[in-house]
């Protein structure tokens, strides 16, 4: 059986409020929020910046369409 | 033959039950008994259901028998074919023993209830093809084990990072479980009185009855209030001291047993240990005993073994944990004073899985079918913090439950 | 509904024990519903301890034991010790007992050891039927979902006669025109109902057939070559998908009101892989959705023909195959009511045909949209659509007819008009057409201020237009909230909720939701943006129950002002030539206001007949 990152069904979304002083520098620490998380291809859906901080979700997709999904390997899908 | 049935209990959460569990199953595999595996209620989890602390996974091997409910066992990574129905529903779908055929993790969810463990018992005897059952239960979860043999108590730093107070709970709870064990068969015209409650009004009329001579027998709940108002109601006999326990503390050689009062006798230690915390009525037990009330329990598992786990989860924040630990040399120290040699206390990840499996084995497994328990008195300090008549004599087993 | 008590079990003894501080509503629903099965129920007062709730158990010769209590670390504790408490009280198993509350799931109950757990959104029925023992619903049959026929309930009368003479009039005039008029696509439509019924041989000759009517590129795919950045799935792979899905499907209602006749909710897939597709699916009929749509890829709308094969790519839009199809109706089952679009594209009347081969309960068919706002050319498209018309009427499969167009920037009037007279032609040719006005911010709304008040007026004052000109089911689209949507995902859902609730209001048939990636551009739509907004238009049906949005008074003036557009528009195309002509003309858009006849498939009609 695989980890439980196999069992994601496409994307992995990050949500959370950065606490920071421009829109600019809150992209940057979304960005690096997903470095550190160890998901470097990822993407920031939305951010809204008003002031003290930004309002974020950043994307990192596990599994794009046509791939080979985790959650379709042997022992994922028929161990469930 | 009956196979032996070991409850593996921990006092906490991560105090190391799991641990033991797979200790004793790996060991009973190299010395060839054919364990059965089962849980009370619901495990297996890589997270616990309800802390979110991550949790020891329940491993199996070809050949080991598992009984779970067949939806958990469609769910693990493990093989296996079943070879029974148990006739038992739990909340996760009917209970089904099941073989074995491919190593891997299984979420047991065995039975809820006494009765759904005993059937599972009686179908393990009746296929003869387990020696030994691995009950993973827990102390919240405590009432089905009254019908195993035998108990593995794990306790540690998860439990209170309080050495001394780990100590008196063990030994209360190990008294508890150590106390003699009595068939009531009552004489001819002089049945024992039943109780299936035992609250304050049924402690004031056992107290009485107990002092007319007649035996009492409680079948069901049992409350602190109830024990002690039968404390309170006898009074010790003439020209015997009343034996203080204060803190799980000796009576010396014990009281006499006043000539002429009934024997009050609980079905099991279960009972007792569900009765409030352990070290508020193993205080009240000693009480009764001091009164000189011949005090007992019909069955239940015995004590084999205390495991000591220093270490501790300490939240990180963010549902992540590190392990914090104790000195585990002062933990094992002060759970080996409090219990005495009587009940071996074991590190198994210092000492090693084959300490604890040479205790189930010589107490639990060597007995033989029909003798399983206790056999010899408890000594050192368990028997020391109880008055004489908790040493058991009649052990409880398979026959007996 | 609980069964009358004549109907009902032999009677049990329950007691219901509220371990929380206060009464918990949920049980107090369980015990009239019990009692009206002629159970005998005691309710215990609330904030007892597991030890006085054992002591009520002992006190009576009860059958079941509910309890209810939201679950904290210190709740899973009490539970815990009332099951042991009642074990050890000899009570059990004789006694049953179930546990429900917040964070309540089986596992938990099976853990604190109890016989059942109920989490929340369970119905009061669930906790019945463990008190009677009833077996265990399964889970196909509980969910089983009876398809609506979403144009059972309408007469196709024209309410309005001045438009409906007049789109009669363009209809009998677009059927004379298309009469004997071929093209490749019509072509292989026929190739491929030959296919259906042909056997191994003629199979073979039939595909070098249709191996003729096609691009190149569609030529080399069929013959094996995958899709650029696609591939081919394997029999084993396909096979444990088909397993996988086979464990989540069944319908499950998006509210369990009843209170009112609600839309039903169509979600789109076409994620480029089938697999993916049948997982959103699947996911999405879990969380209330009634239908699903297939989208295509835009590139295959532009090629001559369809490839074959089981077969996934990394852009947007999931092939037509026939394979892909049967996949999908496999590993969905048969809970969902099914679109398969044949709209816009050179392969219009053969996806009628697969579709109709795979199952499907409805296409999608618009030569205006298709020709004016899809990249396809109006001449080739209108052959194309009228064949596919005949045969969706002849299959029996509704479908939809889009007003797209507006999205580009065609008026709504114009946008409408054209779906009329594609209604009326399908009407001619015996079919039945779903109306598809657009609930969204058009550009033509932006222009002109439409929804600069609210985002109700002009979207009610389509569908209080359509409803004035003829009795027909209504099915707005697609997206509802198109253009109102931004990457934020809370606002996604709402917005889509709030134009679901207002559908809901107007009394529509059906509705298309986005799901909350539906701004988003940059990467594939995923599985749990599907949830998000299923589980806000769920709430917001919940919230609504009977009530309704209400427009305002210019609602109305909006309406009477598209009819006069409708019938303006209608009008100008019946002095033109032929409805081809028009199209062409700009009379259903010009390309000023974004209706752009496209060059896809230019040239390719054919006549064996006098036109």
């Amino acid at each position: 059986m695989g980890g439980a990152l196999d069992r994601v069904a496409d994307a992995l979304d990050v949500e959370t409020f950065l606490v920071g002083d421009s829109e600019e520098e809150c992209l940057r620490l979304a960005r690096r929020l997903m470095e550190e998380l160890g998901l470097p291809d990822h993407d920031v859906i939305s951010l809204q910046f008003r002031g003290l901080g930004a309002r974020v979700r950043v994307r990192a997709y596990l599994y794009r369409p046509g791939g080979e999904y985790g959650w379709l390997k042997e022992g994922n899908a028929s161990g469930g | 033959m009956n196979p032996a049935v070991l409850g593996c209990v921990g006092t906490a959460k991560n105090t190391g039950k799991t641990t033991a569990l797979t200790a004793i199953l790996g060991e009973a595999r190299r010395h060839g008994y054919r364990p059965a595996l089962t849980s009370i209620g619901y495990d297996g989890e890589e997270l616990d259901n309800l802390t979110g602390l991550p949790k020891p996974r329940v491993d199996v091997e070809p050949g080991d028998l598992v009984a779970s409910a067949l939806p958990c066992l469609e769910r693990a990574p493990a093989g296996w074919d079943v070879v029974a129905d148990c006739g038992v529903a739990t909340a996760l779908g009917p209970l089904v023993l099941a073989r074995v055929t491919s190593p891997g993790r299984v979420i047991l969810a065995g039975p809820a209830h006494r009765r759904g463990l005993a059937t599972l018992c009686r179908l393990l005897a009746a296929r003869r093809e387990a020696d030994l059952v691995l009950v993973d239960g827990s102390f919240g979860r405590l009432s089905p084990l009254a019908r195993a043999h035998g108990m593995v108590l794990s306790t540690g730093a998860a439990r209170s990072r309080d050495l001394d107070a780990l100590g008196r709970e063990a030994r209360a709870i190990a008294g508890l479980l150590s106390l003699p064990r009595e068939r009531l068969r009552g004489l001819p015209g002089r049945r024992p009185r039943l109780f299936r409650h035992l609250g304050a009004e049924e402690g004031e009329e056992a107290a009485r009855l107990l002092a007319t001579g007649r035996d009492v027998l409680v079948a069901g709940m049992v409350t602190p209030a109830g024990l002690a108002r039968v404390a309170h109601a006898l009074r010790p006999p003439p020209g015997v001291p009343e034996t203080r326990t204060s803190g799980g503390v000796a009576g010396g050689p014990g009281a006499p047993e006043a000539q002429g009062w009934g024997r009050l006798v609980f079905t099991d230690p279960v009972q007792l240990l569900l009765a409030g915390k352990p070290e508020q009525v193993s205080d009240v037990v000693c009480r009764i005993i001091s009164r000189g009330v011949r005090l007992a329990v019909g069955s239940g598992p015995a004590i084999l073994a205390v495991t000591a786990n220093p270490y501790y989860p300490v939240p990180l924040g963010g549902g992540r944990f590190r392990a914090g630990a104790v000195d585990a040399g002062a933990l094992r120290t002060s759970l080996e004073e409090h219990l005495g040699a009587g009940v071996p206390v074991v590190d198994v990840l210092r000492d090693g899985p084959d300490r604890l499996w040479r205790v189930v084995e010589e107490r639990l497994l060597a007995r033989g079918p029909r003798a399983r328990g206790p056999a010899e008195p408890l000594p050192g300090t368990v028997r020391a913090g109880f008055p004489a008549q908790m040493r058991g004599t009649d052990p409880g087993g398979p026959g007996t439950g | 509904m609980a069964a009358s008590p004549a109907t009902a079990p032999r009677t049990r003894r329950v007691l219901l024990a509220p371990l929380d501080p206060v009464h918990d509503v949920g049980l107090k629903l369980i015990k009239k519903q019990l009692e009206a099965r002629g159970h005998q129920v005691t309710l215990l007062p609330p904030d007892l301890t597991p030890e006085e709730v054992t002591r009520a158990a002992l006190a009576g010769r009860y059958d079941c034991l509910l309890v209810s209590r939201t679950v904290g670390y210190e709740s899973a504790e009490i539970l815990a010790r009332l099951a042991d408490l009642l074990d050890g009280a000899g009570l059990r198993p004789r006694m049953r007992v179930a546990v429900g509350g917040m964070a309540v799931r089986p596992e938990l109950a099976a853990e604190m050891g109890f016989d059942a757990g109920f989490g929340p959104g369970t119905p009061p029925e669930a906790a019945v039927a463990f008190v009677e023992e009833a077996p265990p619903r399964h889970d196909e049959e509980a969910l089983s979902l009876q398809k609506p026929d979403l144009c059972a309930l309408y007469s196709y009368h024209w309410k309005d006669t001045v438009i409906g003479d007049a789109a009669r009039e363009l209809a009998r005039g677009i059927v004379a025109w298309a009469e004997g008029a071929r093209t490749p696509g019509s072509e292989r439509a026929a190739v491929a109902q030959a296919m259906l019924v042909a056997d191994e041989g003629e199979r073979l000759r039939l595909e070098e057939e249709y191996l003729h009517l096609c691009g190149d590129e569609v030529v080399a795919m069929r013959r094996g070559q995958p899709p650029p950045h696609g591939r081919l799935i394997g029999e084993e792979e396909k096979r444990r998908a088909l397993g996988l899905f086979a464990r989540g499907r069944g319908w499950q209602p998006l509210t369990v009101t009843g209170y009112q006749r609600l839309p039903v909710v169509f979600v789109q897939y076409g994620t480029g892989c089938p697999v993916m597709d049948a997982l959103h699916a699947v996911v999405a009929a879990r969380w209330g959705a009634q239908g699903t749509v297939h989208f295509d890829p835009a590139w295959s709308a532009r090629q001559e023909g369809l490839p074959r094969g089981l077969v996934a790519w990394s852009a947007d839009g999931t092939f037509y195959t026939p394979e892909n199809l049967q996949f999908f109706r496999e590993a969905t089952g048969n809970d969902l009511l099914w679109q398969v679009r044949a709209h816009r594209g050179l392969n219009t009347p053969e996806t009628v045909v697969w579709a109709a081969a795979a199952g499907a309960d409805l296409t999608k068919i618009n030569p205006v949209y298709g020709s004016l706002g899809g990249g396809t050319d109006p001449e080739r498209l209108l052959v194309d659509a009228v064949a596919a018309m005949r045969l969706a009427a002849r299959y029996g499969l509704p479908f939809d007819v889009v007003t797209n167009e507006e999205l580009g920037g065609v008026p709504a009037h114009k946008a409408i008009a054209g779906m009329l007279a594609v209604v009326a032609t399908a009407l001619e040719l015996g079919a039945r057409p779903i109306l598809q006005p657009l609930f969204c911010y058009s550009p033509e709304a932006m222009l002109e201020g439409y929804m600069e008040q609210d985002y109700v007026d002009w979207n009610a004052a389509k569908v209080i237009a359509l409803r004035r000109i003829i009795d027909a089911p209504i099915w707005p689209g697609a997206p509802i909230g198109f253009l109102t949507h931004t990457e934020e995902r809370v606002q996604s859902a709402v917005t889509t909720s709030l134009h679901a609730g207002l559908a809901a209001s107007l009394g529509v048939d059906a509705i298309t939701i986005a799901s909350t990636d539906e701004a988003y551009s940059r990467g594939p739509i995923t599985a749990a943006a599907r949830v998000d907004s299923l589980r806000a238009v769920g709430e917001v049906f919940r919230f609504l129950g009977e009530a309704r949005v209400s427009p305002t008074t210019r609602a109305e003036k909006l309406a009477e002002q598209l009819l006069e557009g409708v019938a303006g528009t209608l009008r100008d195309a019946l002095r033109q030539p032929s409805f081809c002509q028009a199209l062409y003309a700009g009379v259903f858009g010009t390309r000023e206001e974004g209706g752009n006849p496209g060059r896809a498939g230019r040239g390719t009609v054919t006549r064996s007949a006098p036109q």
